[in-house]
């Protein structure tokens, strides 16, 4: 089963357009949505949560479709941390607690409580105190205190330290260890996708590139440190792309395509997402 | 709907919780026409400083992603302005019988009545172009309050003294009011559903 089937969805918001996108997210996956800022991530999340109206498209999540008003009670399974997380200002921890509790059927004051003192929330200072890192926290413990089966998660561990970021991501993996429970996550940390995704999602300006397993990712692609006429021998649709410098080329290329004498480097996620976004094309 | 009628009216006491005492005070201390109509007008201002508060907060953009609807949201906030209007109602109603004030009735529905009236015009403006956006039109409806309310209580005094104006006709106008008043949140709902955020 298909947590989330989106197909053939447009939106258009002046010059920027997500353009004709078919994604699904299968039930116990956990899949990364990478791209640059801008390249529409948070409309997608906002989209999937049926805060905006696609233009075209159908949108279905937890098996409704988004545009139907039964969708508001399907939010109820679905944990939501917003790339900007956003409570009344003067609501401290344990007021914000009160009031989702008033809106979730699900809540879980104990489950609430122990992610307070396991994140080291302050729970009487105002939300207009606290910093980014710890706004992002708590986000993170309302959305994991409703029972929530699907969690989508924008930037989560955007301005964390190193200690928390593994924290969190141990969180989100005990989260998946219920077969049904799912995630979709972006992260400028695509350290983190890596060590957290099944797969990996791309989106470059408003269209998304693929949506693959991770490892296959790894495994078809190499860094390959050459010449400019070393490379010239490869076939071009070998080549996804080739950064020339003063002292040779450094290339991402088809690993199945290269000479067995190559000698290539294993290419991080990272490495391939930003070959990618400098206008590499997917082979 | 629970849910965000307490938040929201959490969110009314940090905004105007200071003011409500000193009307209140006004109200029973000075004993006069003008503060039991600026009172009930007064109301008018809650859902927009609600809304401003939210906006602020960027709260607006979250509470699309909470199992509530685009109604109740809405609902909420005519709700904290029809229950700011009818304490306020009350506090006069209270107020006059205490002190035998003949005539109170009619002035404060008449107050009621305006009070609804201008809360459920501006609503879906404000609704459709958020609080802040609407500023101008926030400006304009502290005008009217403080207008309405000068001119109100004079204007229903001499006509309720000519025998104008009944206690069965500002009732009835009342009724109009609060009717027109429940047929505008269809509207406002449609207005939230346009706005882009």
């Amino acid at each position: 089963m298909n947590v989330i089937e989106v197909n053939r969805l447009q939106k258009r918001y002046g010059d920027f357009a997500l353009t004709d996108l078919n994604f699904t997210l299968p039930e116990g996956e956990i899949i990364g949505l990478v791209g640059e800022n801008g390249a529409g991530k948070s409309t997608f999340f906002r989209l999937l949560m049926g805060a905006t109206r696609a233009d075209a498209g159908e949108i279905r999540v937890l098996g409704t479709d988004v545009a139907d008003p039964a969708f508001v009670e399907v939010r109820q399974w679905i944990g939501v941390v917003p790339d900007e997380p956003s409570f009344p200002l003067s609501f401290d921890c344990r007021r914000i607690g009160t009031m989702l509790s008033r809106i979730y059927h699900g809540w879980e004051e104990d489950t609430f409580e122990g992610y307070l003192r396991r994140f080291d929330l302050p729970s009487d200072k105002p939300f207009h105190q606290l910093s980014r890192g710890m706004r992002m926290k708590l986000s993170i413990a309302t959305a994991l205190s409703h029972g929530a089966s699907l969690l989508l998660l924008d930037e989560p561990t955007g301005g964390l330290d190193v200690v928390i970021r593994d924290e969190i991501l141990s969180v989100f993996f005990d989260f998946t260890r219920q077969s049904d429970h799912s995630i979709l996550i972006t992260s400028h940390i695509v350290t983190d996708l890596e060590r957290l995704c099944d797969r990996i999602a791309f989106l470059r300006a408003g269209r998304l590139l693929f949506c693959e397993e991770k490892d296959a990712l790894l495994e078809r692609y190499a860094l390959w440190p050459t010449t400019a006429e070393q490379l010239g021998c490869l076939p071009q649709q070998a080549i996804v792309y080739a950064d020339h410098g003063p002292y040779g080329v450094k290339a991402l290329v088809l690993r199945e395509a290269l000479p067995p004498e190559a000698e290539s480097e294993r290419a991080t996620l990272e490495e391939i997402i930003v070959c990618l976004s400098k206008g590499g094309v997917m082979r | 709907m629970k849910g965000l009628l307490c938040k929201d009216l959490l969110v009314l006491k940090k905004g105007v919780g200071y003011s409500v005492p000193v009307i209140v005070l006004m109200v029973i201390l000075l004993n006069n026409n003008f503060t039991m109509v600026y009172s009930i007008l007064f109301c008018t201002l809650f859902p927009w400083s609600v809304l401003a508060y939210d906006e602020q907060a960027r709260w607006d953009r979250m509470a699309l992603m909470l199992p509530v609807s685009r109604r109740e949201i809405v609902l909420s906030k005519y709700l904290i302005g029809w229950l700011g209007m009818g304490a306020a109602t009350l506090l006069g109603a209270v107020n006059a019988l205490l002190r035998r004030q003949s005539g109170a009735a009619v002035l404060l529905l008449a107050s009621l009545a305006c009070g609804l009236l201008v809360m459920s015009l501006l609503l879906p403006i404000m609704f459709r172009y958020g609080a802040e956006r609407g500023r101008v039109i926030v400006m304009l409806i502290t005008f009217l309050v403080v207008a309405l309310s000068t001119m109100l209580h004079v204007v229903i005094e001499g006509f309720a003294a000519a025998g104008h104006i009944g206690f069965p006709a500002a009732l009835l106008a009342t009724l109009l009011a609060a009717t027109f008043s429940w047929l505008t949140v269809p509207i406002s709902v449609r207005a939230y559903e346009k706005r882009v955020m």
